[in-house]
């Protein structure tokens, strides 16, 4: 029989490796977000892995200047109430806002896909109850459940974590089951049993790895909306404990001066804020654009 | 004679949704040697499929086989656990799906899926699997490179190549093949069903083959059952339902293909619809369509009986 020879496509690289090289070379508006989000988040990154290097003084060495000094050329961002180098304490808390975030949205994933994953795959009963469950988590709002389960748990990052990631939880298991409910009815799982592979097999090599994209995209936003709830149980006073820099926790004591007209304790921690939290929600919506076609504007 | 390789015994599987019971399968009997090619025709929601689908049983969701027998050699499938079916499929009884586009993982390699295959059955060394993977793609006349690729990479005839490879990785008894070639285009029709022939021949491969198409069946098939609303009206040699076709079914559903030879365009399309499965007519399920119908027919329900070798259920021939 005569061999077909016919390429489709050229060799393939592996999903990564696909979506790499669709970037370096972006094509269309969330590609470009993606890229963008990237780049601000790499920022980002640096200053969390490398901030001794970045920032110009101690963060929480306090009287270093004047109390409330605007910025200026020795302090690039202004002094707090108690004399820290703003910009000091802004690069340090990058470091606890990505630790928490990314923490919590890893948390959470690791819980919420299995159990998504499961339920969604085997259904019956299990399915109604762990979907309750969800549900009434899902239900509650979330700050509040955030609040009230930080202050449980005490201050400190790994508790912040875990409160969070709580929260989450219902997320990942709704998307990862609304997308499992789908895969299952797919061919290639009928194709799968038919077979003779087991269903621990087929949930693990065809159903998880096509719901993939998903939770991606899923787990991107989940780290950007992270971040505001970290900030906001620091803001709190539920989150990490002083003297450790946190954007958050700066915001707070921030808001106690804004009215004796020092603006610069609390807009340079809430710039960030808004920066990192712009970087995870363009690489979230952009890859949602690029790992879901349909959604491409034309 | 030789013991058969399947044999199914009043076959019924029903589906049972909230508002109906839908008979897809009700009362089937075929018999199966080693080696033979069966096929299975009759028009979409015939019940067709869902036979297929319950020689394997993978019958879905909320379908149950309600009675009956099907023995494969000697062994009653219908009484077998999850466990036993699981370590039967793709082994001894394997499956060829409707649409290659959507068969294959599509994050899999298609190396990975006949290892995948081989592996779930006892392939305990992934080289040697490969080996085998290689061995058989070549066979089936594609290039070994290719199993690096992804399925979307592969053509739809490629990727039902690559579906017919996983089915007969290994040296399956039996395969079902549920319109394998009903989703592709005529020529790669043409060369699947080359394929096929040349399997079977080689290799003294028995298969199940549902189509709706006539033509396809009479390139492969030995006997063809025709099937109507869940039943088995006409079962004969593929020679014999061809030349001498008794059934008002099977005549209209000749009649209504067209044919190189005819000399001018008459196709006659059979009258009516398909019943309703959930509610059939009383009688000869076909009565209401059929050109012959008498009270009987509206009244009674004909068995299938041997005429002159080939089995019909209709009253016309007693």
């Amino acid at each position: 029989m005569e061999v077909e020879r016919a390429r489709v496509e050229e060799p393939p690289v592996g999903m990564v490796g696909l979506l790499l090289k669709r970037l370096r070379k972006p094509a269309y508006v969330g590609e470009y977000m993606v890229v963008a989000g990237l780049a601000l988040l790499s920022v980002f990154l640096f200053l969390a892995l490398f901030p001794d290097l970045v920032a110009p003084y101690d963060p929480i060495a306090i009287g270093l200047g004047p109390r409330l000094a605007p910025p200026n050329s020795q302090f690039i961002m202004g002094t707090d109430h108690l004399g820290r180098d703003v910009l000091s304490r802004v690069i340090w808390g990058a470091r606890i806002a990505l630790l928490v975030s990314t923490s919590a949205a890893v948390l959470s994933l690791v819980i919420g896909a299995p159990l998504g994953l499961v339920s969604g795959f085997l259904g019956g009963k299990l399915d109604r109850v762990l979907s309750l469950v969800m549900d009434s988590i899902y239900a509650f709002p979330s700050l509040v459940l955030a609040i009230a389960i930080a202050a449980v748990l005490g201050p400190g990052i790994a508790n912040v974590a875990i409160a969070i990631s709580v929260i989450y939880i219902p997320t990942y298991f709704r998307v990862v089951r609304g997308e499992v409910l789908v895969i299952r009815e797919q061919l290639y799982v009928e194709a799968a049993r038919a077979i003779g592979a087991k269903s621990p097999t087929i949930m693990r090599k065809y159903v998880l790895p096509n719901a993939l994209p998903s939770m991606i995209v899923v787990f991107t936003l989940n780290v950007a909306d992270a971040v505001l709830t970290e900030a906001g149980l620091s803001f709190l006073g539920l989150g990490i404990p002083p003297p450790t820099p946190d954007w958050g926790q700066d915001l707070q004591r921030g808001l106690e001066v804004v009215l004796s007209g020092s603006w610069h304790p609390i807009f340079f921690p809430g710039i960030m804020i808004v920066l990192l939290v712009l970087a995870f929600c363009l690489i979230g919506d952009g890859l949602g654009e690029v790992l879901n076609p349909r959604l491409r504007e034309p | 004679m030789s013991e058969k390789l399947l044999v199914i015994e009043d076959l019924a599987v029903y589906y049972f949704t909230r508002a109906d019971v839908i008979k897809a399968v009700d009362g089937v009997s075929i018999e199966m040697n080693k080696g033979e090619v069966l096929g299975l025709v009759g028009e979409s929601g015939c019940g067709k499929s869902t036979l297929g689908y319950a020689i394997i049983r993978l019958i879905p969701s909320p379908g149950r086989i309600v009675s009956g027998r099907i023995l494969f050699h000697g062994e009653n499938l219908v009484e077998k656990s999850e466990e036993e079916m699981r370590d039967l499929r793709g082994r001894r009884i394997s499956m060829i799906f409707q649409d290659p586009m959507t068969s294959l993982n599509p994050v899999m390699k298609i190396k990975d899926h006949i290892v995948e295959t081989l592996m779930v059955h006892g392939y305990e060394d992934e080289q040697k699997a490969l080996d085998r993977a290689r061995e058989l793609v070549e066979m089936l006349g594609i290039e070994p490179s290719r199993l690096e690729d992804y399925p979307h990479q592969l053509s739809g005839g490629m990727r039902q190549r690559i579906a017919i490879a996983l089915a007969i990785a290994l040296n399956p008894d039996l395969v079902i093949a549920d319109e394998p070639t009903t989703a592709l285009d005529v020529i790669v029709q043409a060369q699947i069903l080359e394929l096929l022939k040349d399997l079977r021949k080689k290799y003294n491969l028995s298969f199940v083959f549902i189509t709706h198409d006539l033509g396809v069946a009479a390139e492969l098939v030995d006997n063809v059952a025709v099937m109507y609303c869940g039943k088995i009206v006409e079962y004969a040699s593929t020679d014999r339902l061809f030349a001498e076709p008794l059934h008002p079914y099977t005549r209209g559903l000749l009649r209504s293909v067209p044919n190189v030879l005819m000399k001018k365009w008459d196709l006659s399309p059979i009258p009516g619809t398909l019943p309703n499965p959930a509610d059939p007519p009383p009688g000869c399920r076909f009565h209401p369509r059929c050109p012959h119908a008498t009270d009987r027919c509206r009244r009674e329900e004909p068995k299938l009986m041997d005429v002159g070798g080939t089995k019909v259920a209709c009253f016309l021939y007693r």
